[in-house]
């Protein structure tokens, strides 16, 4: 246990010599000493503001990410499973994919008004076409054998769907899940940036004005671990367990 | 019509500009055990797949009861990655549920290996499973493809006795794809290819 993190504790010490040593040389108020982005962590601890920006940040970033993984895989399921629909709607994909983030929230706040729907509604829109993605790759690699298999059996479509083409699709569904959580809590931060009145992008904003680059620092680091927790405290353990097959 | 079995004719039926069956006709009475035989690539798989209504692009009939209850062991045994044996089983629904699952899989010779996934059992082992799933679902029509080809002649031995038993018990439909002339004894009647 101890051999196998070794290398990680050593790159984190190593990160926070460089920071501190780099800190060391700079303005205090351009790069803090990590000491000092601790002290500016504890006072918004302390004062309850950071639990309460992280806990809207981490509201917005599950409902975006539920909507977008659910959404993005029916659509993926329907590209990859019918070339019509794949000829017609794939096109749309592509544009969708290569439409900057930053027009997207924009045109969803003009349109929808500054809301929390339109915000969450514009963060799913963003990773949708990812998930979409994805999951065609997935749908199009499913062995055709096995869907023989199941139209000799006489299955029907409900459980085809959901014995053969979704355990087929989980690892795919893992990887556009881990990919879309780091996506999305960055264009969160964007979305509460230019247009909500509380979370993590729009303290940062507020501190950004004042220039308080330990604050900044502070917020950035905390949401960081509470990602890196769901990550590894429910994704890897839900993705071990979904692929115990593999034998 | 053959008696509520396999009436089929193949005028023409191609891969792409490759002909691989031309006025072909087979007629399997219902309770009847067919083999076809022939060197590799002469059509058996091809035929198989038509009578079981995986290939539908030839020119030609097909007709089977709709009520005809079809099963089928292909050359791999196409067991579900992610279920276990029982599990695989189990999905077919079969008439007879667990228990008819349970029986059938100690029958084959895999008790004991019920929950193990494919990829925790040998290949002989899961061709087993293949050949339970087919079994346990109660055929009027089972569809073999080479289902004994690599099997060690024991196993392979221990499985036609099952299949011969089994269709003592409850005679069912038999068409076989096979090499070997050990599965000639299962048949009442040989068609080559």
């Amino acid at each position: 246990m101890l051999n196998r993190s070794l290398p990680g504790i050593l790159a984190a010490v190593l990160a926070l010599a460089l920071w501190a040593g780099a800190a060391g040389h700079w303005p205090q108020a351009h790069l803090p000493t990590p000491l000092a982005v601790l002290a500016a962590l504890e006072k918004a601890a302390a004062s309850g503001e950071l639990w309460r920006h992280l806990a809207a940040t981490l509201g917005r970033v599950v409902v975006s990410f539920v909507l977008a993984m659910s959404l993005g895989t029916a659509v993926g399921c329907l590209l990859g499973r019918s070339p019509l629909i794949n000829r017609l709607f794939g096109g749309w994909l592509l544009v969708l994919l290569n439409l900057p983030a930053l027009v997207v929230i924009i045109l969803a706040y003009i349109w929808f008004g500054l809301t929390e729907a339109a915000a969450v509604f514009a963060v799913a829109l963003n990773k949708l076409p990812h998930v979409a993605v994805t999951v065609r790759e997935g749908s199009r690699a499913l062995d055709p054998a096995l869907e023989e298999m199941a139209i000799v059996f006489q299955w029907s479509r409900w459980r085809r769907l959901r014995h053969i083409l979704l355990p087929h699709l989980v690892p795919y569904l893992f990887a556009a899940a881990r990919s879309g959580l780091a996506l999305i809590w960055k264009i969160v931060l964007v979305v509460e940036m230019l247009g909500r009145s509380n979370g993590v992008g729009f303290q940062i904003h507020l501190l950004f004005q004042v220039f308080d680059v330990a604050g900044i620092l502070a917020y950035s680091l905390a949401f960081i671990a509470v990602i890196q927790a769901v990550e590894w405290g429910v994704l890897r353990r839900w993705e071990a367990r979904c692929v115990r097959w593999r034998g | 019509m053959c008696g509520g079995g396999v009436d089929l004719t193949i005028e023409r039926k191609q891969f792409g500009d490759r002909l691989i069956l031309q006025r072909f006709a087979l007629c399997v009475r219902a309770g009847e055990a067919v083999a076809l035989t022939g060197p590799s690539g002469r059509g058996k798989s091809t035929v198989l797949r038509i009578v079981a209504g995986l290939d539908r692009d030839f020119h030609g009939q097909r007709q089977l009861d709709q009520a005809v209850r079809v099963t089928m062991v292909f050359q791999e045994p196409r067991l579900l990655p992610w279920r276990t044996a029982r599990q695989s089983l189990l999905l077919c629904q079969p008439p007879g549920g667990a228990e008819a699952v349970a029986a059938m899989l100690q029958a084959v010779g895999l008790a004991g290996a019920e929950d193990l996934y494919p990829a925790q059992m040998s290949l002989g082992m899961q061709r087993r499973a293949a050949l339970a799933r087919a079994l346990v679902m109660q055929p009027d029509l089972l569809i073999l493809d080479e289902a004994f080809a690599s099997l060690d002649q024991t196993t392979a031995e221990a499985m036609r006795a099952l299949l011969r038993s089994e269709r003592q018990r409850r005679p069912f439909t038999l068409l076989m794809a096979t090499h070997s002339p050990d599965d000639l004894a299962l048949v009442d009647r040989v068609v080559a290819l």
